[in-house]
């Protein structure tokens, strides 16, 4: 304070003992507490005894009497009374002395910025945690997905493509409720398949079911059929559900399905003779269009989504009715399509749950877009491998056809005649002529 | 008349770990939700009553540091032992908790301690693992989950390291 005019070193003096409320404390080398003045009451350190140990009335020397360094300083020290104050402690001639400023204003401030940087450090620290876990709950969630994909994806080749769809999508709920809706019902087997497939080995005819299966499925789901299952060697498809055209449109689907299976049949069976399998697949097709009940049926635990009811049943009477390589249809179903197909009224005949009388009607032909009927004709047997398609012919080809075909001909009444000429004439029951596995077969 | 000693004990820590809440609980058996930083120390007494003595605890909660260099490591002198305490929350805090120690330790010697992992009660959000606890334990040293909010772990720490510190 030399520096200064008595006047404002006296001032100073004066303000800093009353504002930064200046107190003492006196210790002795004995650490008794021998003097004590100023703001002590600011401090909470009123009721001093002099003479007695300096920390066991002022608590916060605990640990640092004996002074081992002077001048020593400890900062902002909260004491019980709520005060803050820096303790300033000195060695003087064997005597510590221990000076209390207020800096409880200081304090304040100090921690209200402070607090507001560590508020912030705080949120800095919960953001970077919670992007952490939510990557951690991404990684999981993706990985969860992937089971899912990968289980459903399972699953959907149990299930009709369609059913998969809407139970995937949420637009079915997987619950046991059905309704009534005019369906078109398609149902279909292999003839003779155990003859046929007799001298087979198990794995053989499970490749040959499955290939057979597999295309068939594949036409039907591009027609809009619902594979509703297969049975053994059997196929029942329904249109109506869950997605339709209408009533016609989706009983005509169902006759082009028909159609195109008739036909790729025909080319599986080429195939496989080539491949050495030595009786074809000679399948019998019935459609019958009409109410049924369609939905899951079952128990909670195990549920079928399907169709049931006597018109489901009619269409597979009308299937065990067709002749190998023909298509059956109710008249309700004929009257549906009538315009895309050429067909033939048989006797009727009663079923069993249903009223009316049934008219079958086999079907000689399905017209493409351009009204004209589409023909195959395929026949394979021992000493025949036979199979035209003449849409498929090129027409420079024609006259050589025709000619190969004069001479078959000509060659198998000369194989006729010879026969008669050995034995008594007889009708050959067995199919000889040019027998289509195609609709007008 | 049984004899009483007064020791000095450190709280340490980093910010918000909740080295204010322990002593409150400890000393006051309260707790608060809301979050006041301590600037640079506060001072707080509690008795211990053990079997053969009592114990006054002069419990010097030091400010938790954002940069742990800018601690003041003359604060622990006198000290006979301190609480070194981590937000079990908070892994980063842990590692904060480990240095302090060795500092301390580099200063004033293998002081007694316990590390506390405190806010055990948010079970949810707990980010150290049961291994690294173990670990640590395996140094020989007293670690224990804590919460100044359910009390869990205070007193037995408090006490633990009274016993200690009294020697």
């Amino acid at each position: 304070m030399e520096g200064l005019p008595a006047s404002l070193a006296d001032r100073l003096r004066e303000l800093t003992y009353n504002e930064r409320a200046v107190a003492y404390l006196q210790v002795d080398a004995a650490l008794n507490l021998v003097g004590a003045g100023g703001h002590l009451e600011n401090y909470g350190l009123a009721a001093l005894r002099l003479g007695e140990p300096a920390v066991e009335q002022a608590f916060f020397l605990e640990g640092l009497l004996p002074l081992e360094e002077t001048p020593f300083f400890v900062p902002s020290v909260e004491l019980d009374c709520g005060r803050a104050a820096d303790l300033h402690l000195h060695l003087d001639s064997g005597t510590v002395w221990v000076v209390l400023l207020d800096v409880t204003a200081h304090r304040d401030a100090t921690r209200r910025l402070q607090q507001k940087a560590y508020e912030m450090t705080l949120l800095q620290e919960k953001e970077a945690q919670l992007n952490r876990r939510l990557e951690e709950m991404n990684r999981e969630l993706e990985a969860a997905n992937d089971f899912l994909v990968t289980i459903s994806t399972k699953i959907s080749h149990y299930l009709a493509p369609q059913i998969y769809k809407s139970i995937f999508s949420g637009q079915r709920d997987v619950t046991i409720q059905t309704e009534r809706k005019e369906l078109t019902i398609f149902f279909s087997d292999i003839k003779d398949f155990t003859a046929t497939t007799e001298g087979l080995q198990p794995e053989e005819i499970t490749l040959l079911l499955n290939e057979y299966f597999t295309e068939m499925a594949a036409i039907a789901l591009k027609h809009g059929g619902t594979v509703d299952k297969f049975i053994g060697d059997a196929l029942v498809i329904f249109f109506g559900d869950p997605e339709t055209k209408g009533t016609v449109e989706d009983a005509r689907a169902c006759l082009h399905m028909a159609a195109e299976m008739q036909h790729r049949l025909a080319e599986l069976n080429v195939k496989w003779r080539r491949a050495g399998t030595e009786h074809p697949f000679r399948v019998r097709m019935g459609v019958n269009t009409g109410f049924c009940n369609v939905g899951n049926f079952g128990s909670a635990d195990r549920m079928d989504y399907t169709a049931i009811g006597a018109e489901v049943n009619l269409a597979a009477r009308l299937q065990s009715i067709a002749e190998a390589g023909h298509i059956v249809i109710s008249y309700e179903t004929y009257a549906l399509v009538r315009n895309i197909v050429a067909a033939r009224a048989l006797p009727q005949i009663s079923v069993k749950g249903i009223k009316r009388a049934v008219v079958p009607y086999v079907v000689e032909g399905v017209l493409d877009e351009a009204g004209r009927k589409i023909e195959i004709f395929s026949e394979h047997m021992t000493g025949l491998d036979f199979y035209l398609d003449p849409r498929a012919v090129d027409a420079t080809a024609l006259e050589r056809i025709r000619a190969t075909l004069r001479n078959a001909i000509a060659a198998l009444e000369a194989r006729e005649d010879a026969a008669a000429s050995v034995a008594p004439p007889e009708q050959d029951s067995s199919p000889s002529s040019a027998q289509a596995a195609g609709p007008d077969s | 008349m049984t004899a009483v000693l007064q020791k000095k004990v450190c709280m340490l820590g980093g910010f918000s770990v909740g080295k204010t809440s322990l002593v409150k609980r400890y000393v006051h058996s309260v707790f608060s939700e809301s979050y006041l930083t301590t600037v640079g120390v506060k001072i707080d007494k509690k008795t211990v009553t053990l079997p053969d003595r009592i114990v006054n605890l002069i419990l010097w909660d030091l400010a938790g540091e954002d940069d742990i260099n800018s601690f003041r490591m003359t604060n622990l002198r006198g000290a006979a032992g301190y609480v070194l305490v981590a937000d079990g929350t908070r892994p980063s805090t842990l590692d904060v908790a480990l240095s302090l120690r060795q500092r301390v330790e580099a200063d004033y010697g293998p002081l007694p301690f316990v590390l506390l992992l405190n806010k055990s009660d948010l079970a949810e959000q707990w980010a150290i693992g049961d291994a690294d606890v173990a670990g640590l334990r395996q140094n020989g040293w007293w670690v224990q989950p804590s919460s100044a909010r359910t009390g869990e772990g205070v007193d037995e720490a408090f006490k633990d390291l009274a016993v200690r510190a009294a020697g």
